[in-house]
Protein backbone atom coordinates (compact mmCIF):
# COMPACT_ATOMS: atom_id res chain seq x y z
CA UNK A 1 0.00 0.00 0.00
CA UNK A 2 1.48 3.42 -1.28
CA UNK A 3 2.16 5.48 1.64
CA UNK A 4 2.61 9.75 1.16
CA UNK A 5 4.57 11.31 3.43
CA UNK A 6 3.69 12.87 6.67
CA UNK A 7 4.12 16.87 5.27
CA UNK A 8 3.76 19.77 7.51
CA UNK A 9 2.18 23.57 7.34
CA UNK A 10 3.69 25.99 9.78
CA UNK A 11 1.39 29.08 10.52
CA UNK A 12 2.01 32.58 11.98
CA UNK A 13 -0.74 34.66 13.86
CA UNK A 14 -1.06 37.41 15.01
CA UNK A 15 -3.79 37.75 17.86
CA UNK A 16 -5.99 41.06 17.91
CA UNK A 17 -8.48 41.75 20.92
CA UNK A 18 -7.38 41.47 24.48
CA UNK A 19 -4.99 39.33 26.38
CA UNK A 20 -5.03 35.97 26.06
CA UNK A 21 -3.14 32.57 27.82
CA UNK A 22 -1.33 29.92 25.35
CA UNK A 23 -3.39 27.26 27.22
CA UNK A 24 -6.94 28.85 26.11
CA UNK A 25 -5.61 29.79 23.06
CA UNK A 26 -4.32 26.38 22.48
CA UNK A 27 -7.75 25.25 23.23
CA UNK A 28 -10.11 27.90 21.50
CA UNK A 29 -7.86 26.27 18.08
CA UNK A 30 -8.37 22.87 18.73
CA UNK A 31 -12.22 23.77 19.82
CA UNK A 32 -12.52 25.73 16.75
CA UNK A 33 -11.56 22.85 14.44
CA UNK A 34 -13.11 20.46 16.27
CA UNK A 35 -16.80 22.40 15.98
CA UNK A 36 -16.09 23.21 12.20
CA UNK A 37 -15.08 19.72 10.98
CA UNK A 38 -15.67 17.09 13.65
CA UNK A 39 -13.40 14.66 15.01
CA UNK A 40 -12.28 13.93 11.82
CA UNK A 41 -11.22 17.07 10.85
CA UNK A 42 -9.15 17.18 14.37
CA UNK A 43 -7.11 13.95 13.39
CA UNK A 44 -6.64 15.06 9.91
CA UNK A 45 -5.28 18.79 10.90
CA UNK A 46 -3.53 17.62 13.80
CA UNK A 47 -3.12 21.06 15.45
CA UNK A 48 -0.27 22.04 17.51
CA UNK A 49 0.37 25.50 19.09
CA UNK A 50 4.21 25.48 18.77
CA UNK A 51 4.63 29.06 19.97
CA UNK A 52 3.22 31.54 21.61
CA UNK A 53 4.86 35.07 22.26
CA UNK A 54 2.46 36.77 24.64
CA UNK A 55 4.19 40.03 24.03
CA UNK A 56 3.85 40.45 20.41
CA UNK A 57 0.47 38.31 20.35
CA UNK A 58 2.14 35.98 17.82
CA UNK A 59 1.96 32.53 17.50
CA UNK A 60 2.84 29.40 15.30
CA UNK A 61 0.51 26.74 14.51
CA UNK A 62 1.35 23.60 13.05
CA UNK A 63 -0.72 21.78 10.72
CA UNK A 64 -1.36 18.98 7.73
CA UNK A 65 -0.68 20.42 4.24
CA UNK A 66 -3.59 18.93 2.97
CA UNK A 67 -5.96 20.53 5.00
CA UNK A 68 -4.32 23.79 5.33
CA UNK A 69 -7.48 25.69 4.35
CA UNK A 70 -9.33 24.17 7.02
CA UNK A 71 -6.61 25.37 9.31
CA UNK A 72 -7.39 29.06 8.07
CA UNK A 73 -11.08 28.49 8.39
CA UNK A 74 -10.92 27.06 11.71
CA UNK A 75 -8.05 30.37 12.83
CA UNK A 76 -10.63 32.49 10.94
CA UNK A 77 -13.79 31.38 12.79
CA UNK A 78 -12.63 32.30 16.22
CA UNK A 79 -14.11 35.24 17.39
CA UNK A 80 -13.53 35.15 21.52
CA UNK A 81 -11.52 32.91 23.88
CA UNK A 82 -12.84 32.50 27.46
CA UNK A 83 -15.63 35.25 27.08
CA UNK A 84 -12.92 37.85 25.70
CA UNK A 85 -13.46 39.32 21.85
CA UNK A 86 -10.41 38.24 19.53
CA UNK A 87 -9.66 37.66 15.66
CA UNK A 88 -6.39 35.90 14.82
CA UNK A 89 -4.89 37.01 11.45
CA UNK A 90 -2.82 34.34 9.60
CA UNK A 91 0.90 36.59 8.64
CA UNK A 92 2.77 33.62 6.82
CA UNK A 93 2.61 30.02 6.12
CA UNK A 94 5.44 28.01 5.27
CA UNK A 95 7.04 24.67 5.44
CA UNK A 96 9.54 25.05 7.95
CA UNK A 97 9.49 26.21 11.00
CA UNK A 98 13.21 28.02 10.57
CA UNK A 99 11.98 29.91 7.60
CA UNK A 100 8.48 30.86 9.19
CA UNK A 101 10.85 32.63 12.21
CA UNK A 102 13.17 34.24 9.78
CA UNK A 103 10.07 35.58 7.89
CA UNK A 104 8.75 36.70 10.95
CA UNK A 105 11.45 38.09 12.20
CA UNK A 106 11.96 40.70 9.15
CA UNK A 107 8.65 41.43 9.16
CA UNK A 108 7.85 41.93 12.93
CA UNK A 109 8.16 45.98 12.65
CA UNK A 110 5.15 46.05 10.16
CA UNK A 111 3.06 43.60 12.29
CA UNK B 1 -0.83 38.99 -8.09
CA UNK B 2 -4.68 39.00 -6.63
CA UNK B 3 -6.00 42.56 -5.88
CA UNK B 4 -8.62 42.21 -2.75
CA UNK B 5 -11.54 43.93 -1.47
CA UNK B 6 -13.42 43.73 0.83
CA UNK B 7 -16.97 45.53 -0.39
CA UNK B 8 -19.16 45.41 2.60
CA UNK B 9 -17.98 47.68 5.47
CA UNK B 10 -20.10 49.39 7.66
CA UNK B 11 -18.75 51.29 10.76
CA UNK B 12 -20.72 53.20 13.25
CA UNK B 13 -18.61 56.51 13.43
CA UNK B 14 -15.97 58.11 11.46
CA UNK B 15 -13.08 57.29 14.42
CA UNK B 16 -13.72 53.42 13.14
CA UNK B 17 -14.47 53.99 9.58
CA UNK B 18 -10.31 55.13 10.00
CA UNK B 19 -8.92 52.49 12.08
CA UNK B 20 -10.49 50.42 9.86
CA UNK B 21 -9.22 51.47 6.30
CA UNK B 22 -5.87 51.38 8.03
CA UNK B 23 -6.81 47.51 8.96
CA UNK B 24 -7.67 46.77 5.50
CA UNK B 25 -4.50 48.08 4.19
CA UNK B 26 -2.64 45.42 7.01
CA UNK B 27 -4.48 42.62 6.13
CA UNK B 28 -3.40 42.92 2.66
CA UNK B 29 -7.05 44.95 0.80
CA UNK B 30 -6.71 47.04 -1.91
CA UNK B 31 -10.07 48.04 -1.74
CA UNK B 32 -12.83 48.71 0.76
CA UNK B 33 -16.76 49.89 0.16
CA UNK B 34 -17.93 52.09 3.16
CA UNK B 35 -21.31 51.54 2.99
CA UNK B 36 -23.28 54.92 4.85
CA UNK B 37 -25.94 56.79 4.25
CA UNK B 38 -24.04 59.86 2.97
CA UNK B 39 -21.09 58.88 0.05
CA UNK B 40 -17.30 59.39 2.28
CA UNK B 41 -16.20 63.02 2.00
CA UNK B 42 -12.84 64.99 2.69
CA UNK B 43 -11.53 61.11 3.74
CA UNK B 44 -7.87 60.54 3.91
CA UNK B 45 -7.85 57.11 2.57
CA UNK B 46 -4.06 55.56 3.26
CA UNK B 47 -1.60 55.41 0.22
CA UNK B 48 -2.75 51.87 -1.48
CA UNK B 49 -5.93 51.81 -0.46
CA UNK B 50 -8.63 52.15 -3.19
CA UNK B 51 -12.16 53.72 -0.92
CA UNK B 52 -15.24 52.70 -2.52
CA UNK B 53 -18.86 54.55 -1.35
CA UNK B 54 -21.67 52.01 -1.47
CA UNK B 55 -25.52 52.25 0.02
CA UNK B 56 -27.47 49.53 1.62
CA UNK B 57 -31.22 50.07 0.79
CA UNK B 58 -33.86 48.47 3.37
CA UNK B 59 -36.91 48.79 1.25
CA UNK B 60 -40.14 47.48 2.83
CA UNK B 61 -41.70 46.57 -0.41
CA UNK B 62 -40.91 46.74 -3.93
CA UNK B 63 -42.00 50.34 -4.62
CA UNK B 64 -40.07 51.67 -2.02
CA UNK B 65 -36.97 50.14 -3.78
CA UNK B 66 -37.86 51.73 -6.89
CA UNK B 67 -38.01 55.28 -5.86
CA UNK B 68 -34.94 54.35 -3.62
CA UNK B 69 -32.95 53.54 -6.73
CA UNK B 70 -34.12 56.67 -8.45
CA UNK B 71 -32.99 58.60 -5.95
CA UNK B 72 -29.62 57.05 -5.04
CA UNK B 73 -27.97 55.37 -8.26
CA UNK B 74 -25.83 57.84 -9.44
CA UNK B 75 -24.45 59.19 -6.29
CA UNK B 76 -23.21 55.70 -4.98
CA UNK B 77 -20.50 53.56 -6.68
CA UNK B 78 -22.13 50.61 -5.44
CA UNK B 79 -25.79 50.05 -4.56
CA UNK B 80 -26.81 46.85 -2.24
CA UNK B 81 -30.04 45.57 -0.99
CA UNK B 82 -31.09 43.83 1.89
CA UNK B 83 -33.82 41.76 1.09
CA UNK B 84 -36.23 41.20 3.82
CA UNK B 85 -39.40 39.74 1.41
CA UNK B 86 -39.91 37.72 -1.55
CA UNK B 87 -40.94 40.77 -3.58
CA UNK B 88 -38.12 42.86 -3.14
CA UNK B 89 -35.80 40.29 -3.30
CA UNK B 90 -37.51 39.73 -6.92
CA UNK B 91 -37.69 43.39 -7.61
CA UNK B 92 -33.84 43.91 -6.51
CA UNK B 93 -33.05 40.58 -8.76
CA UNK B 94 -34.54 41.69 -11.60
CA UNK B 95 -33.68 45.83 -11.23
CA UNK B 96 -30.22 46.70 -13.44
CA UNK B 97 -29.83 49.47 -10.84
CA UNK B 98 -29.04 47.11 -8.51
CA UNK B 99 -25.58 46.04 -8.28
CA UNK B 100 -25.97 43.63 -5.16
CA UNK B 101 -28.26 41.61 -2.90
CA UNK B 102 -28.18 40.25 0.26
CA UNK B 103 -30.02 38.29 2.36
CA UNK B 104 -30.29 38.55 6.40
CA UNK B 105 -30.12 35.20 8.02
CA UNK B 106 -33.15 36.15 10.48
CA UNK B 107 -34.97 36.88 7.23
CA UNK B 108 -35.27 33.83 6.98
CA UNK B 109 -35.09 33.99 3.08
CA UNK B 110 -32.12 32.80 0.44
CA UNK B 111 -31.20 33.30 -2.99
CA UNK B 112 -33.91 30.84 -4.80
CA UNK B 113 -33.71 29.79 -7.92
CA UNK B 114 -36.07 32.38 -9.63
CA UNK B 115 -33.57 35.13 -8.07
CA UNK B 116 -30.70 33.86 -9.45
CA UNK B 117 -32.29 33.60 -13.21
CA UNK B 118 -33.75 36.96 -12.60
CA UNK B 119 -30.14 38.54 -11.18
CA UNK B 120 -28.23 36.62 -14.27
CA UNK B 121 -30.14 38.73 -16.84
CA UNK B 122 -29.62 42.05 -15.28
CA UNK B 123 -25.80 41.47 -13.97
CA UNK B 124 -26.78 41.64 -10.19
CA UNK B 125 -24.49 39.77 -7.97
CA UNK B 126 -25.26 37.83 -4.84
CA UNK B 127 -23.50 38.73 -1.24
CA UNK B 128 -22.45 36.69 1.46
CA UNK B 129 -21.29 38.61 5.21
CA UNK B 130 -18.89 37.18 7.58
CA UNK B 131 -20.22 38.43 10.38
CA UNK B 132 -23.55 36.57 9.03
CA UNK B 133 -21.60 33.65 8.39
CA UNK B 134 -19.52 33.13 11.65
CA UNK B 135 -22.49 33.78 13.71
CA UNK B 136 -24.59 30.66 12.13
CA UNK B 137 -21.22 28.66 12.93
CA UNK B 138 -20.82 29.98 16.39
CA UNK B 139 -24.68 28.92 16.78
CA UNK B 140 -24.53 25.65 14.46
CA UNK B 141 -27.58 26.98 13.02
CA UNK B 142 -27.78 24.07 10.08
CA UNK B 143 -30.59 25.46 8.55
CA UNK B 144 -29.26 28.33 8.05
CA UNK B 145 -25.61 27.48 6.88
CA UNK B 146 -28.05 25.35 4.03
CA UNK B 147 -29.52 28.20 3.06
CA UNK B 148 -26.15 30.07 2.47
CA UNK B 149 -25.22 26.94 0.69
CA UNK B 150 -28.36 26.95 -1.42
CA UNK B 151 -27.91 30.45 -2.50
CA UNK B 152 -24.30 30.07 -3.47
CA UNK B 153 -25.32 26.70 -5.84
CA UNK B 154 -28.08 28.92 -7.01
CA UNK B 155 -25.68 31.81 -8.08
CA UNK B 156 -23.29 29.05 -9.46
CA UNK B 157 -25.93 27.47 -11.76
CA UNK B 158 -27.02 30.29 -13.24
CA UNK B 159 -24.00 32.01 -13.55
CA UNK B 160 -24.55 34.87 -11.35
CA UNK B 161 -21.20 36.01 -9.55
CA UNK B 162 -21.61 35.70 -5.49
CA UNK B 163 -19.60 38.48 -3.48
CA UNK B 164 -17.77 37.25 -0.06
CA UNK B 165 -17.60 40.87 2.23
CA UNK B 166 -16.93 40.99 5.82
CA UNK B 167 -19.67 43.07 6.75
CA UNK B 168 -17.60 44.36 9.58
CA UNK B 169 -18.92 47.21 11.86
CA UNK B 170 -15.89 47.18 13.31
CA UNK B 171 -12.16 46.26 13.08
CA UNK B 172 -12.47 43.06 15.24
CA UNK B 173 -14.69 42.01 12.84
CA UNK B 174 -12.57 42.08 9.75
CA UNK B 175 -10.57 39.46 8.50
CA UNK B 176 -7.56 38.46 6.52
CA UNK B 177 -8.65 37.81 2.72
CA UNK B 178 -7.55 34.12 1.92
CA UNK B 179 -8.98 33.30 5.71
CA UNK B 180 -12.43 34.89 4.47
CA UNK B 181 -12.02 32.33 1.40
CA UNK B 182 -10.99 29.44 3.73
CA UNK B 183 -14.10 29.48 5.51
CA UNK B 184 -16.14 29.45 2.72
CA UNK B 185 -14.70 25.70 1.67
CA UNK B 186 -16.44 24.65 5.06
CA UNK B 187 -19.72 25.02 2.24
CA UNK B 188 -17.97 22.85 -0.37
CA UNK B 189 -16.85 25.70 -2.50
CA UNK B 190 -13.56 25.30 -4.26
CA UNK B 191 -10.85 27.62 -2.63
CA UNK B 192 -10.37 28.85 -6.04
CA UNK B 193 -13.70 29.91 -6.41
CA UNK B 194 -13.62 31.31 -2.92
CA UNK B 195 -10.92 33.46 -3.85
CA UNK B 196 -12.49 35.38 -6.50
CA UNK B 197 -15.49 36.10 -5.16
CA UNK B 198 -13.43 38.24 -2.60
CA UNK B 199 -11.33 39.46 -5.54
CA UNK B 200 -12.13 39.72 -9.16
CA UNK B 201 -15.97 39.80 -8.84
CA UNK B 202 -16.38 42.39 -6.87
CA UNK B 203 -13.84 44.30 -8.74
CA UNK B 204 -15.42 43.47 -12.03
CA UNK B 205 -18.88 45.62 -10.12
CA UNK B 206 -16.53 48.65 -9.09
CA UNK B 207 -14.80 48.76 -12.78
CA UNK B 208 -18.10 48.50 -14.18
CA UNK B 209 -19.64 51.06 -12.30
CA UNK B 210 -17.13 53.53 -12.38
CA UNK B 211 -16.98 53.45 -16.06
CA UNK B 212 -20.94 54.21 -16.00
CA UNK B 213 -20.78 57.23 -13.67
CA UNK B 214 -17.41 58.51 -15.82
CA UNK B 215 -20.10 60.36 -18.42
CA UNK B 216 -18.39 57.96 -21.27
CA UNK B 217 -21.56 55.40 -20.50
CA UNK B 218 -24.39 56.13 -23.31
CA UNK B 219 -26.47 52.90 -23.19
CA UNK B 220 -25.12 49.69 -22.97
CA UNK B 221 -22.87 48.62 -25.73
CA UNK B 222 -22.17 52.58 -26.15
CA UNK B 223 -19.86 54.42 -24.68
CA UNK B 224 -18.57 58.09 -25.98
CA UNK B 225 -15.39 58.51 -26.78
CA UNK B 226 -15.55 62.11 -28.23
CA UNK B 227 -17.10 65.80 -28.35
CA UNK B 228 -17.71 67.98 -30.71
CA UNK B 229 -15.28 68.28 -34.20
CA UNK B 230 -18.10 66.77 -36.13
CA UNK B 231 -17.74 64.12 -38.44
CA UNK B 232 -17.37 65.07 -42.41
CA UNK B 233 -20.51 64.39 -43.41
CA UNK B 234 -19.22 64.07 -47.40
Amino acid sequence: MPVEALRRRYLAFKVEGETVKRRDLEEAIKGSVKRLYGLNGLWKLEPTLIDFDEHHRIGIVRCNHRWLPWMRASLTAITEVEGKPIALHVLRVSGTLRALRRKIKFGIKDI
Amino acid sequence: MRRFIDLHLRPRSRGELEAMLGKALWLGYRGVAVAGDQPPRNLEAPEGLDVISRIDLKPNTAGALKASLRRVRRLYEVVAVECRSKAVARQAARDHRVDVVYFPPDSGLWFDDAEARLAAQSGCAYEINLTELLSLMRQSDARGLRRVAEGIWNAYRRGVPVILSSGASEPLEMREPRGLASLLTLLDIELEDAVEMISDNPWSIVERNRRKLSGEYAAPGVRVIGQGGGVDAR
